[in-house]
């Protein structure tokens, strides 16, 4: 009686705590997929208005991610689905926690781990923040308070607003890379990037977490004259040796990839533009397909409302 | 005891000594004041206070004080 | 820079410590708080912590030196004659004194070595140059452990209180090792004296539900002050205080505002935090701050602001100072001359800018912040000199000095004052601080007000309507603290229900208003440079 009278105020105050907690998360947490809700990452999270399991390959990483590959432009040409649910400038320890949400809502064959996130330094800290966020998402939606918007008192967060780019990052810039980058880029090295502990342990981590599920991994670097080396590449290789999955760089394809960087990127070196993207696509698609045994839905009227209807509008925006 | 008095009454005769029992602390007393005072106490009852006695306890009120000069004139 | 207002103090190393304290047997207990302390000063200072050491080791030492000194005055007294005992006493006092500066050279030599060498150098080869030696020292730059500022005058106030034979030297040397090491006190204070705390640190009673309860809202509520009001305006602060040139009068004055309101919040929340942690064992660490800016005058200012600090330089500086004999004869001629007004004056003036030529050294090895306490040396001397005629003109017009409206006015003086000062404590060297102070005195203007500049320095309307509010929050706390209210005593009397609901709304506020995540740089800790 005596100890229980000292454990019911600690549980007490625990369990209020917690309810309080959520209940400003769920005010501040944006109520749709949108820009106009507030949503930071909206184009992300478009996975979650798509039916469940509908979606063949997952595409996560930071912005080289979502400015390479064209979910929509695959599904044109060879016929599966995917989504790009890369955030820019994300660490590894957000797409850890965007690996579970995605896994939560579909089970895709394939997920595309883009491989210039994984140098992104972050402390564990940052990944504590993550982490709480899932389970309280006022961690991460705090700033909210300033701009909430009246929906946000009287509905509940629903993400129902389809993307029809599927995450991709449209552009039609053309900024050619300057001759010193281009000098410099992938120079052959035999050194390595280094690779923090904490960002090794959550690879493992993401790879495993897809692994239980039956989802196989493909580590992937798209090409960035600015952000990639040869140093990378090593240490990427040598991880994903370790770890037995597939590595393909596609900074190293120049013939597969003719990337021309006078023409096809869109900021210097660091994004690919359309233009850009469309070499990769064109090239990968396929590949994907036969190496992975995706099924074509083209002419499934399944698929029609999310993705055939749309390839229009799609066309619209990217041009 | 009652010479204590008419110095404090001297020295700042704004405030009731018989009353007050935190002159430091309720900074009725600055430390201006608890200098002169103590010189003038010195002089008074021939005594030195060392540095070490000059803590809040000792000058919050008169009693406290003269409880003070007493210990003094004991030691001299 | 870690600080205690970070996820490692809060969510990691004070519950795994407060567990451990409590499920382990008590004669383990007070090692495993040793134990933590110290663990927390490596992960802060790494193997810097041997100075620390080597200050614990002296202290402890030196102090049982005297102990033992005293112990054999007092046999001898006893077995001499009366005449012979003045010369015997006289005669320990001096072999005493003697160690006492073997230990001040020590402890204040390693504090000097570490932190001041850079600047004395820097200065010396500024001198050189300017005579036209062409001798120029390289300006070594040394790591300093964390706290030696705090430490060290803490160590000092313990030879001192042994001398004064205010307190019998600690045979134990883990006793006072913990109470020089205790892990909330290493960063920012208070400075805590030995006779208040160290026994207590060592009973290592089990914690209990009321202390815990209270310390971990008095902690919650530094958080607050920390993460919502400090944090929040810290953008503006970096910037201001950098590019103060681009910027009118009005907002060199806006930055000093911010940053004074800055510099309280973190500094008292940070204490806040610490002292919170003390009650949550049970141990009552001194208070440090006092509702500063209530404060009617300079002088009452700093005996509610930082208190202990100003406790350590009344104590052991400016009273052995004012008493010692030659003052004391100076005290006797100036107030026969000058009366009792003015005539302590001389003297006190004389001990008071030692007091703070030591006050501004101690901030920091850089000349703004000597200007610093020059500033308020000269400020409380021109306050002490103008009341009498002050105090004489109220009294011929009629003023009641009582009046609520007259206090109101000293205050808010008194807070003018403090923020000017303040404005040169953060400059970025005196030259800048200087350069704000006349720009904010020739460019005084309202314009960037007008034309909306305050809302581009990283702060929008909300931020500072937030800050406002909590600034709110904090002064209605003082107001009944100063009117003698128990916040926390009587929150904890209202029902279990209640004081959940309290404690979730403050981790809720925290959390939903306060400054971190991405676009947010918290500010460090002011004063654990120090």
């Amino acid at each position: 009686m005596k100890y229980l009278k000292k454990i019911i105020p600690v549980f007490l105050t625990l369990a209020v705590t917690a309810g309080m907690l959520w209940l400003v998360s769920v005010l501040t947490t944006p109520k749709n997929n949108m820009q106009e809700a507030g949503h930071d990452t909206w184009a992300a999270f478009g996975f979650e208005a798509e039916p469940e399991n509908s979606i063949d390959v997952f595409l996560l990483g930071d912005s080289e991610s979502r400015t390479s590959i064209s979910p929509m432009e695959l599904f044109h040409n060879d016929g599966f689905t995917s989504y790009c649910c890369g955030v820019n400038s994300s660490t590894l320890c957000e797409v850890s926690e965007m690996a579970q949400l995605v896994l939560k809502y579909h089970h895709p064959k394939l997920m595309i781990l883009e491989c210039n996130v994984i140098f992104s330094p972050f402390t564990w800290q940052d990944a504590f923040e993550a982490v709480s966020a899932r389970f309280f998402p006022v961690v991460h939606w705090h700033n909210r308070w300033k701009t909430l918007l009246p929906q946000d008192f009287t509905s509940l967060p629903d993400y129902d607003n389809v993307e029809v780019r599927k995450g991709y990052y449209h552009s039609a810039y053309i900024n050619e890379a300057p001759p010193y980058m281009l000098d410099r880029y992938m120079q052959p090295s035999e050194e390595r990037e280094p690779l923090a502990g904490i960002s090794r342990w959550y690879l493992k981590k993401i790879v495993n977490d897809c692994r239980k599920q039956g989802v196989e991994v493909l580590l992937l670097s798209m090409p960035s004259v600015k952000n990639w080396t040869s140093l990378k590449h090593n240490t990427c290789s040598d991880e994903a040796q370790k770890l037995g999955v597939p590595y393909v760089d596609l900074n190293e394809m120049t013939e597969e990839v003719p990337i021309d960087w006078n023409l096809d990127t869109r900021d210097e070196g660091d994004h690919l533009n359309n233009d850009g993207m469309k070499k990769v696509c064109r090239w990968l698609g396929p590949w994907l397909k036969e190496t992975y045994g995706l099924e074509d839905h083209r002419g499934d009227s399944a698929y029609d409302k999310n993705w055939t209807d749309l390839y229009e509008e799609y066309v619209e925006w990217i041009s | 005891m009652e010479r204590l008095y008419e110095i404090l009454e001297e020295m700042q005769p704004e405030y009731d000594y018989h009353k007050e029992t935190a002159l430091i602390d309720d900074h009725l007393l600055n430390s201006l004041t608890v200098l002169a005072l103590i010189s003038e106490l010195e002089d008074e009852f021939d005594i030195t206070i060392p540095a070490v006695e000059i803590v809040p306890e000792n000058f919050n009120s008169a009693q406290a004080m003269w409880d003070l000069i007493t210990r003094e004139m004991r030691r001299r | 820079m870690i600080s205690y207002c970070s996820i490692e103090y809060l969510l990691v190393f004070l519950p795994v410590v407060f567990l451990g304290y409590q499920i382990l047997p008590r004669s383990v207990r007070r090692y495993f708080l040793l134990a933590a302390s110290y663990g927390f000063f490596w992960y802060l200072s790494g193997p810097l912590l041997l100075w620390h050491v080597a200050v614990c080791l002296c202290v402890w030492l030196i102090g049982l030196r005297l102990r033992n000194l005293l112990e054999e005055r007092d046999a001898a007294v006893k077995a001499a004659e009366r005449s012979e005992r003045k010369a015997i006493k006289a005669q320990c006092a001096g072999r005493m004194r003697r160690w006492v500066i073997l230990a001040g050279v020590i402890c204040f030599g390693i504090l000097l070595s570490l932190k001041y060498t850079p600047f004395f150098v820097d200065n010396l080869n500024g001198l050189f140059r300017h005579l036209g030696i062409h001798v120029q020292m390289k300006v070594p730059s040394f790591a300093v452990p964390i706290g030696i500022s705090f430490y060290t005058l803490q160590a000092m106030s313990y030879i001192f209180d042994v001398q004064q034979e205010k307190l019998e030297a600690d045979r134990n040397f883990f006793r006072l090792t913990m109470w020089l090491s205790f892990f909330p006190l290493l960063m920012e204070g208070p400075i805590a004296r030995y006779g208040t705390l160290a026994q207590k640190i060592w009973n290592v009673d089990r914690i209990q539900g009321e202390n815990f309860q209270k310390g971990l809202w008095r902690i919650l509520y530094g958080v607050m002050k920390k993460m919502i009001v400090a944090d929040r305006v810290n953008s503006a602060v970096e910037l201001l205080y950098t590019d103060f040139a681009k910027y009118d009068g009005g907002m060199v004055f806006l930055a000093a505002v911010l940053f004074t309101c800055q510099e309280y919040m973190e500094f008292s929340g940070t204490i806040d935090i610490v002292i919170g942690t003390g009650e949550c064992f049970g141990f009552v660490l001194p208070e440090n701050f006092n509702q500063p800016f209530f404060s009617k005058t300079i002088s009452e200012f700093w005996s509610r602001w930082h208190i202990s600090l100003g406790a350590w330089l009344r104590n052991y500086l400016f009273y052995p100072l004012s008493m010692s004999q030659p003052l004391k004869n100076l005290t006797k001629k100036c107030r026969a001359r000058f009366g009792n007004h003015y005539g302590p004056l001389v003297t006190s003036s004389i001990a008071l800018f030692a007091v703070w030529l030591f006050n501004g050294l101690w901030h920091g090895a850089g000349w703004s912040y000597i200007f610093f306490g020059m500033y308020h040396f000269a400020l409380i001397v021109t306050g002490s000199f103008l009341a009498p005629p002050v105090i004489a003109f109220c009294e011929k017009h009629n003023i009641d000095r009582k009046n609520f409206l007259y206090r109101l006015f000293q205050m808010l003086r008194t807070a003018l004052l403090v923020t000017i000062g303040e404005m040169f404590f953060r400059a970025l060297s005196l030259k800048y601080g200087l350069l704000m102070f006349a720009r904010m005195i020739r460019q005084a203007s309202l314009q960037s007000f007008a034309d909306g500049t305050w809302l581009k320095l990283g702060m929008d309307l909300q931020d500072y309507v937030i800050v406002a509010l909590t600034v709110l929050f904090v002064f209605v706390i003082s107001l009944l603290k100063e009117r003698g209210c128990n916040v926390r005593g009587s929150l904890y009397a209202k029902p279990v229900i209640v004081r959940a609901l309290i404690t979730g709304l403050m981790v809720t506020l925290i959390l939903l208003f306060g400054a971190y995540g991405a676009g947010y740089v918290p500010v460090d800790p002011i004063y654990a440079n120090f």
